[in-house]
């Protein structure tokens, strides 16, 4: 196996982790508050979604899109989506923006559920679907990641393996804790993963395009590094100027789904 | 049927614009400026290696920058 590849693994398990995080959470309020029968079924059938997808989109992507456009393209997706995570990243560790608070989310979504009128015990679309929402979107951006990061470097099966461990891993330590994991430190990870993210996105654009980056596939590590010490450097910068730290708080919760 | 169909595609739709602009616009536009780039210097060995990172570097710390100014624009009127 490649340093490239478990760069990648690393890179899909940290994202899924994040994800997954979030979801449990939503799960769990689901769960509590509309009884475990329709959240453990929503969340079930967004899994198989999300794994359908992962099959029907990456699969041919892999075997019908010439290889350089695809690089480009994924290498495009990447980079919008590790630059935007860096981002919140380091305006949340600068102190320019809250930090994600998952007892805050739980809460907030469980009162939402609390206050319609339930089917405790039996089945209730409520409960499904709030929990196949949460599941499902969050889970989206992760299968963004893995077929991105599967296709460009033909190793769909090892993306889809590391995302799918992440999912068990968070899944055993929720059920396990039973609640959510409101200590798992979301930013730093976050930022790890945005840093992957980045670099691989921007290697394979270029690589794509036709740019034969110095030692090839040695160059991720590099970028990783100088992403890195940007970050840091950003984020020391920016804490200079921070306002006075504020409460955290939801981004947005639309129907029990934080984004 | 139809108003159904209409409606996942205008949910998909929401979930691309929100995906790939959302409230950063100017990360999307950098990067098909990076695309851009890339093929304009692919036969430049040089200069496509050093300006691939430097133009994602620029376009990552004026978001961060632009996201401070809001924030910092935003704090008085939210404590009013």
């Amino acid at each position: 196996m490649s340093s490239a590849t478990v760069i990648l693994m690393l890179a899909v398990f940290g994202a899924c982790c994040v994800e997954a995080v979030e979801a449990l959470t939503i799960v769990l309020a689901s769960g509590t508050t509309r009884g475990w029968r329709s959240a453990t079924e929503g969340t079930a059938a967004a899994l198989v979604v999300l794994g359908v997808l992962v099959g029907a989109v990456g699969v041919p992507l892999i075997h019908f899109v010439p290889i350089d456009a695809l690089r480009v393209l994924v290498g495009a997706l990447l980079g919008v989506l590790g630059l935007s995570w860096l981002r919140k990243a380091i305006l949340r560790a600068s102190g320019h923006k809250a930090k994600h608070d998952e007892d805050a989310i739980y809460q907030e979504t469980a009162a939402s559920l609390r206050s319609s009128a339930g089917t405790r015990g039996r089945r209730d679309g409520l409960g499904f679907a709030v929990a196949f929402k949460g599941v499902f979107l969050e889970g989206m951006e992760v299968v963004l990641i893995v077929i991105s990061l599967g296709a460009s470097q033909h190793k769909l099966g090892y993306a889809a393996a590391a995302a799918a461990a992440a999912v068990v891993v968070v899944s055993a330590v929720g059920l396990l804790v039973s609640r959510q994991l409101s200590e798992v430190p979301e930013n730093t990870i976050k930022t790890v993963v945005g840093i992957m993210l980045t670099s691989f996105g921007l290697f394979w654009l270029g690589e794509g395009a036709g740019v034969r980056w110095p030692g090839s596939d040695l160059a991720i590590p590099v970028l990783i590094g100088v992403f890195a010490a940007v970050t840091a450097a950003s984020v020391a910068l920016l804490k200079t100027q921070a306002p006075a730290p504020a409460p955290a708080r939801l981004d947005r919760v639309d129907d029990g789904v934080v984004r | 049927m139809r108003r159904t169909a209409a409606r996942w595609a205008r949910t998909f739709g929401h979930f691309w614009w929100d995906f790939l602009v959302g409230d950063t616009p100017e990360l999307f536009v950098a990067v098909l400026v990076l695309v851009v780039v890339a093929y304009l210097l692919r036969h430049d060995r040089m200069a496509d290696v050093v300006a691939l990172p430097a133009l994602a570097i620029s376009a990552l710390l004026g978001s961060a920058w632009r996201g401070r100014s809001r924030v910092r624009e935003r704090r008085p009127a939210e404590e009013g």
